[in-house]
């Protein structure tokens, strides 16, 4: 048998030396502008060892009244056959140096490494939460959790066989990496208008959950996101695991839904660049259309008469956005939805994003490609939606949307850069203009007034759709939807806001656009 | 030829060598469990003091007494091997029972009937030459008794030592090749069925062949001898630097103190001692080959065969040359009365050079002096 005597060292330094984990210190998470938004913090647990406590009643009333613990459980505590008790974690290092200095007996600490988010309940689906060893497990927490975490140091301690530390032998330090920061999209000032928003609407329209993205529609940089209910990120609620599921869901990018009108503004540009359609194109609202025998009808079922492509807009008109999509015809409408990324995930750094659907291009029917045209028989998440609408208002280019700027290591190297290239040319620049222009008459004299701040020239198109549930309608269920962009000259912000099942008014115009207003009222 | 000096001082430096190689390896455990660091470092120097009397006593030995109690001399050696089965009086250990505790001093029965079979075959033998069958029969009867006694200890490694010289002495006694062939072909199957017997000994030698096998079981013991000799080298960690000490080599100071040597001294420190063996041997060997009488041949190389086969079983276990199997290191483990067993039969040996010269007037005077003084 051949051995090695190289081999045989490590193996036997393996088993001379006892090492124990440094953990390392997890990597901070900050806003574009360097805004501290998760970070790491030594505290410190307290344990006691009821058989090492030798005056158990001093020891239970200096715990207890420094833990803010109750005096008569801590003793039964340290009057029971229990080896050890954790008394407390979390503990600040002052408190623990107050209690030691006390003449307590059998409590001794350790370290450990939490993570704190300065600013609580704050972007918080989408940050997501770690697990009590600092592992991240939900949102970018999770997503970006390798750059984050670091690499733990060790203590090599020389030791006997059964672990005893040897007295002469030297112990060897290896330090640990601390974790690479990320630095995210995200502007703290836009986060607070976004969460401040969402807040009031989910108050006012006592909605199941109001969610909102503020993306920078020409590089796909998220500047907010936000959805309420949420829950503070310094004391995620663990103890129902059914809910915090349900509230740490990032459901603008894992859910999709019907965008009903906001998706009209994907017909009108595929509708203006195709030629078929132009800005004099004029439409006939009886308050329904009649197609393939079926009648389909508007959402004004009185009609809306002879109305310019401008106003058709404008009031949101269904007819005419069935006229469109007829008008260009399924080849050119499912090239240019694709085109548009509608069924396609954007490729955001969150987990868990869905994909859109719609009905397969070879048995679409015109009835049904009429309904698409302004916004039913299509689903899709609220992220794909935003991106087709960026595309439509942007000069036609479709963005990557994503909230990780750059990864900067420990020692200071960017280690990652977010890709903020763009596709060019999904529409024409000047139909883009035009619809820009279309879009500014909503907020100004239609549907989306409510979105008006002095001095920002707005554009935006409101959506409001049944919810369908079991396959069927489901009766005074909706989702209202507000797209909004500013300025409209050249557009720096597009924010989307959802307002899941309102209670009351439900009109996006109504529900939706003042709280995208309100955003974009706290950015100019 | 100094050959009586070299088992003398050989016989020496390896003893001496043996208390600071014991104090090395046993000094933390010691500490550890009994108090006291140099726990076995005194009993070996107490050993190694009555160890200097019975070399002594050994070369003031006359062969002829030796004749004449041969059987008394065998009697004694099959007396303590047998009293061991008596409840009560075999100390055991690690599920052998090897010892005799007599209060001062552990003994270790088969360290004196090895020895003790010897003396007594020479000495047999050289009356009665084991040139016929019939002539064999008094020679085996009591050689192979000696080793089934030891082997029911059960001491398998010793009864390998006895066994070995047994053949060594009936071969230099003049058996003939018919026999001694038989006898080998004996040996061969007899000991396959040994190993097969004991459930233990056929787990040893699975972890021989892969000791990473049972890394915690079995394969323990060789690795962690794997690990001091692989740590040691060329050169060694340094005389009292060894890592395996600290309670992961067991029998670190006993059976497995060679590793510890190798350790702490590496290749060129366990050349140095292999080759103060090899003195001791060759001179042992030399002795015999210019004895006067066959007698004084047979006592010489039985004397010198068991010194050098169970030198290199130990060195052969430590190094994983052979399946493992407890065996001490003659003179430098840890073991006191093993240590007195064999300086005497060191100074049997050095006595059988017959080398007459000055060493035993000054021992003449110092007795004359002591007596002047009492």
């Amino acid at each position: 048998m051949v051995v090695s005597g190289e081999s045989l060292q490590v193996r036997a330094l393996e088993q001379w030396y006892r090492d124990v984990p440094l953990k390392a210190e997890r990597g901070e998470i900050l806003d574009a502008n360097g805004v501290l938004l998760a970070s790491s913090q030594t505290t410190y647990v307290i344990y006691a060892r009821p058989i090492s406590c030798t005056n158990k009643e001093l020891t239970a009333r200096v715990l207890s009244e420094k833990l803010s613990l109750n005096y008569e459980k801590l003793l039964a505590k340290l009057n029971s056959k229990t080896s050890e008790i954790t008394v407390k974690k979390g503990v600040d290092k002052s408190v623990v140096l107050d209690i030691l200095s006390l003449g307590v007996t059998g409590v001794f600490v350790s370290r450990s490494i939490e993570r704190v988010y300065p600013y609580g309940d704050f972007l918080t689906q989408v940050m997501g939460f770690t697990n009590v060893d600092c592992v991240g497990q939900t949102g970018l927490e999770s997503y970006y959790n390798s750059y984050l975490q670091g690499r733990d140091g060790y203590v090599c301690v020389a030791s006997d066989l059964v672990g005893r530390k040897l007295s002469d032998d030297a112990t060897y330090y290896v330090e640990g990496v601390k974790g690479a920061s990320v630095t995210l999209t995200i502007q703290k000032n836009i986060q607070d208008a976004l969460e401040n928003a969402v807040e009031s609407c989910a108050l006012n329209t006592k909605a199941k959950s109001v969610s909102a993205i503020v993306m920078d529609p020409t590089d796909g940089s998220i500047l907010a996101m936000g959805t309420t209910p949420s829950f503070d990120l310094n004391d995620v609620p663990r103890d129902d695991v059914a809910t915090l599921m349900k509230l740490s869901r990032v459901s603008l990018v894992s859910d999709v839904f019907e965008p009903g009108s906001t998706f009209k503004m994907v017909t009108a540009a595929l509708g203006l660049d195709s030629g078929k359609i132009t800005t004099g194109y004029r439409s006939y609202c009886g308050g329904a259309l009649v197609v393939d025998g079926q009648r389909i009808k508007c959402w004004r079922t009185i009609g809306h008469g002879s109305q310019s492509f401008s106003e058709g807009v404008a009031s949101s008109c269904n007819c005419l956005f069935m006229n469109i999509a007829l008008s260009v015809g399924v080849d050119y409408f499912y090239e240019g939805m694709a085109k548009f990324g509608v069924t396609q995930k954007t490729g955001i750094d969150i987990s868990g994003e869905a994909s859109g659907l719609t009905i397969p291009q070879e048995s679409v029917k015109n009835v049904d490609l009429a309904r698409i045209g302004f916004g039913q028989a299509v689903a899709m998440t609220p992220i794909e939606l935003l991106r087709a609408c960026s595309a439509v208002i942007n000069g036609g280019n479709l963005v990557t949307p994503h909230i990780c700027s750059h990864i900067t290591a420990s020692d200071g190297s960017v280690i990652y850069q977010a890709d903020s290239s763009v596709t060019r040319g999904i529409i024409k620049e000047s139909t883009s203009a035009t619809m820009r222009e279309v879009l500014e008459t909503v907020v100004l004299t239609g549907s989306g007034k409510g979105a008006q701040v002095e001095g920002v020239r707005i554009g935006g198109k409101t959506g409001t759709a049944q919810k369908y549930e079991n396959g069927a309608i489901a009766r005074g269920k909706y989702v209202s939807t507000f797209v909004g962009f500013a300025p409209v000259e050249s557009p720096k912000y597009i924010a989307l806001i959802v307002v899941d099942e309102p209670v009351g008014a439900y009109y996006g115009g109504l529900v939706a656009a003042p709280y995208v207003g309100q955003i974009f009222k706290s950015i100019f | 030829m100094h050959l009586r000096r070299n088992v003398i001082l050989s016989t020496l430096a390896l003893s001496l060598f043996g208390i600071v190689m014991i104090y090395s390896a046993s000094s933390y455990s010691a500490e550890l469990h009994t108090g006291d660091a140099f726990f076995y470092v005194k009993k070996q120097a107490l050993g190694f003091i009555a160890g200097c009397v019975t070399m002594a006593c050994g070369y003031f030995v006359k062969e002829e007494w030796l004749a004449k109690f041969k059987w008394a001399i065998y009697g004694v050696s099959m007396v303590l091997l047998l009293v061991l089965f008596i409840p009560g009086v075999g100390q055991s250990s690690y599920g052998a029972t090897r010892w005799i505790d007599l209060g001062f001093i552990t003994l270790q029965s088969s360290e004196i009937a090895k020895f003790g079979l010897v003396i007594f075959l020479a000495c047999y033998l050289y009356e009665h030459p084991p040139t016929s069958l019939k002539a064999l029969i008094v020679p085996l009867v009591t050689g192979l008794s000696t080793c089934i006694a030891v082997m029911l200890e059960p001491n398998m490694s010793i009864t390998l030592v006895i066994g070995a010289s047994l053949m060594v002495m009936l071969f230099i006694g003049g058996m003939k090749s018919k026999h001694i062939t038989a006898a080998v072909i004996a040996v061969c199957i007899a000991i396959p069925l040994l190993i097969i017997l004991e459930p233990y000994r056929v787990k040893r030698l699975v972890a021989f062949v892969d000791p990473w096998a049972n890394p915690k079981g079995e394969g323990y013991q060789l690795i962690q001898s794997y690990y001091a000799l692989g740590s040691g080298g060329l050169f060694g960690v340094g005389l009292f630097n060894s890592r395996q000490k600290y309670l992961y080599l067991p029998f670190a100071e006993s059976d497995f103190i060679f590793s510890v040597i190798g350790e702490e001294l590496g290749i060129i420190g366990c050349l140095v001692v292999i080759a103060v063996y090899l003195v001791l041997i060759w001179s042992g060997i030399k002795i015999a080959l210019k004895a006067e009488s066959n007698r004084t041949r047979m006592l010489a190389a039985g004397i010198t065969a068991i010194i050098a086969i169970q030198t290199l079983l130990n060195i052969a276990v430590v190094s994983g040359a052979v399946p493992p199997t407890g065996v001490p290191l003659p003179y430098i483990s840890s073991g006191g009365s093993s240590l007195m067993v064999f300086m005497f039969a060191s100074g049997l040996l050095a006595r059988l050079s017959g080398e007459k010269s000055g060493v035993k007037i000054p021992f003449k005077r110092e007795f004359k002096l002591k007596a002047q003084k009492i």
